[in-house]
């Protein structure tokens, strides 16, 4: 159990910048997931922290310890991989002890007993005599999350440990992975590319675009309140609409003849509304006026993309509401649930 | 049948019959006796199985000598070529480099020169050095010649195993060298083994520099060279069948993975 510090993080590989200034902390036993396309550096990052790549400049902390210069097996990490990683000589039962092996950490009998421990924890307990390539994919990963838990790591670091499972699976794991871990309480780092995945696990979310953490915050925080452009359009599914809104008088603004209160400041800003944050206007209160274009009836809810001058803005509503394509809506944002952003900076604007 | 199919068998069989019928020839000589040898025509099998011709064979004098130089030859050759050659195939495998693409070609570019062009200025280099005539100095031929199979071939091996598997051992409390132990080579040795086998197999087949390289420390193929006009037939056949039914054992023994070195998959 250690807290992370991670401090002015660079990397490049040759001409690419995979990380430009990095600075994060992850609190003692708090679950921390990066999230980001790929090809943003949050796998960089990762790695960086287990040691398996060198920043080129910056500062890693695990607990008080420095420990960017040290090599990986001295930084008390274990990690988790996205191809499983399991040794396909080894058994189950040798996979899991391995680190414990390697680290002559307590006797036969306590090796054994932690990872008899390690393997209930994952429920492949019947599994330990079987070597690896007999097992399905997803209790080849039950394996690594094993053996992972086994060495009692300061720090757990995972690289999109679900990404190989098919979609039924991965559910399953990522219920069962947020029990185990939360039993742990082990300070966790996650990689993924899945919104989905990283809202249902993280204590925090740091989005990642390009080399930069854009938004560290809970998960919550960064639905409602995104810090960018980037981070509003991608959490949450369908992504945030984007209005261009004019001023028309301090703190008034107009989107087409629709007006509404805003920030004081600035001449032109994008309003940012959640699909699901408008509702259905009644005759003669003002709205925005939209044409309906596709109609997807989801079950929990129903799903309507309309034309509004030009533009395309994404509606959540009932599951009842008798919409067409070709009818035409007036639709009313809710009032809290405005979000205002600067289109120069990207960044958003309080109101 | 079709045309293609029978085309194909034909090949293989001529394949077949083309490798096949000198090793017959060899065997039938080499167990028929000595009055089989000038015996025409040649019955299916030898009249009588004798082995007269390989007991005079091992009898002569300086044959058990050559033979033992031979497999000292080729055990040297073996263990240079992995000791050095897999070094470098992990390096290849898991390390960028500058000119590591022409380094790769280099190896590959030993092989291009011929044998004689490698061995008459190494005769003059090794007698200044005063190793002429030693089981060495052939081995270090042999390492020459066998070390780019040895390099190439071990880094295909490394790299079959995956980076993730050594950076999990790493981050599990193994060091560089342990997570090697550890992980990688188990993995790779049946594949090292088998280079290891092929290194054997072509020093143990190679004449020109043994010969060239020795006066009295003959391996087996430069002392059957070099004998073979003074001897009877009968013992230069039973020479040539003890030195390819080795060869014949261990690349059988290892195909698998020789499949496996030019890239054919057969699993």
């Amino acid at each position: 159990m250690a807290r992370i510090l991670v401090e002015d993080i660079k990397k490049t590989f040759g001409k690419f910048v995979a990380l430009k200034s990095v600075t994060m902390e992850v609190a003692d036993g708090e679950f921390t997931v990066l999230l980001g396309p790929s090809g943003c550096g949050k796998t960089t990052l990762l790695r960086i922290i287990a040691g398996l790549e060198t920043a080129d400049r910056g500062e890693v902390r695990i607990g008080e310890r420095r420990v960017d210069h040290l090599p990986p097996r001295s930084r008390n990490i274990a990690m988790v991989f996205q191809n499983y990683a399991v040794f396909p000589h080894m058994t189950v039962f040798e996979n899991i002890t391995f680190g414990l092996r390697m680290q002559k950490r307590g006797s036969e009998e306590e090796i054994r007993r932690t990872a008899r421990w390690a393997a209930e924890l994952v429920h492949i307990e019947s599994q330990l005599d079987k070597y690896t390539g007999q097992l399905s994919g997803g209790q080849r990963q039950r394996v690594a999350v094993a053996r992972a838990l086994a060495v009692r790591p300061q720090v757990l670091l995972m690289d999109e440990p679900l990404s190989n499972l098919d979609a039924l699976l991965r559910l399953e794991m990522r219920a069962e992975l947020k029990t185990i871990l939360r039993e742990c309480a082990t300070t966790t780092i996650y990689v993924t590319h899945d919104q989905v995945e990283a809202m249902s696990l993280a204590d925090r979310i740091a989005i990642m675009h390009g080399g930069e953490i854009e938004q560290y915050d809970t998960p919550l925080e960064i639905y409602r309140n995104p810090a960018t452009l980037f981070c509003g359009g991608f959490i949450g599914s369908p992504p945030m609409n984007f209005l261009e809104a004019e001023a028309v008088a301090p703190g008034r603004w107009r989107i087409g003849d629709f007006e509404l209160a805003g920030p004081a400041e600035g001449a032109r800003l994008l309003l940012g509304i959640r699909p699901e944050d408008l509702e259905p206007a009644g005759e003669g209160e003002p709205a925005l006026v939209g044409t309906v274009q596709v109609v997807e009836p989801l079950g929990s809810h129903l799903l309507a993309t309309l034309r509004l001058d030009g533009r395309l803005l994404r509606f959540a509503g009932d599951a009842d509401l008798p919409l067409r394509p070709g009818d035409t809506l007036r639709l009313r944002p809710r009032a809290d649930r405005l979000r205002w952003f600067d289109p120069e900076s990207e960044r958003a604007v309080r109101s | 049948m079709k045309p293609r199919r029978f085309l194909y068998l034909s090949l293989a069989l001529l394949a077949s019959v083309w490798v096949l019928v000198p090793i017959y020839l060899l065997a039938i000589s080499a167990f028929g006796g000595p009055e089989t040898i000038n015996a025409w025509p040649k019955g299916l099998l030898p009249a009588r199985i004798s082995t007269a011709t390989l007991a005079f064979f091992f009898a002569v004098r300086g044959v058990w000598d050559a033979i033992l130089n031979s497999i000292l030859v080729a055990a040297l050759t073996m263990a240079m070529s992995i000791l050095l050659g897999a070094p470098a195939g992990y390096a290849l495998a898991r390390f960028v480099f500058p000119g590591k693409d022409g380094y790769r070609l280099l190896v590959l570019l030993t092989r291009a020169f011929p044998i004689a062009i490698l061995a008459l200025p190494l005769t003059v280099r090794f007698i200044e050095i005063g190793i002429y005539d030693t089981v060495f100095a052939v081995a270090l031929v042999h390492t020459a010649l066998a070390l780019p199979f040895a390099i190439l071939v071990s880094s295909s091996l490394f790299m079959g195993v995956p980076k993730e598997l050594e950076e999990a051992a790493w981050t599990l409390g193994c060091s560089r060298f342990q997570a090697f132990r550890e992980v990688v080579w188990p993995l790779a040795r049946p594949g090292i083994a088998a280079t290891m086998i092929f290194a054997f197999v072509v020093s143990w087949n190679e004449v020109f520099a043994a010969s060239v390289l020795t006066l009295r420390e003959r391996t087996l193929t430069a002392f059957l060279l070099t004998s073979l006009n003074e001897s009877p037939l009968h013992f230069r056949f039973a020479g040539g069948l003890f030195l390819i039914v080795p060869a014949l054992v261990f690349i059988f023994a290892v195909r698998r993975y020789l499949f496996s070195m030019w890239g054919i998959a057969n699993r």
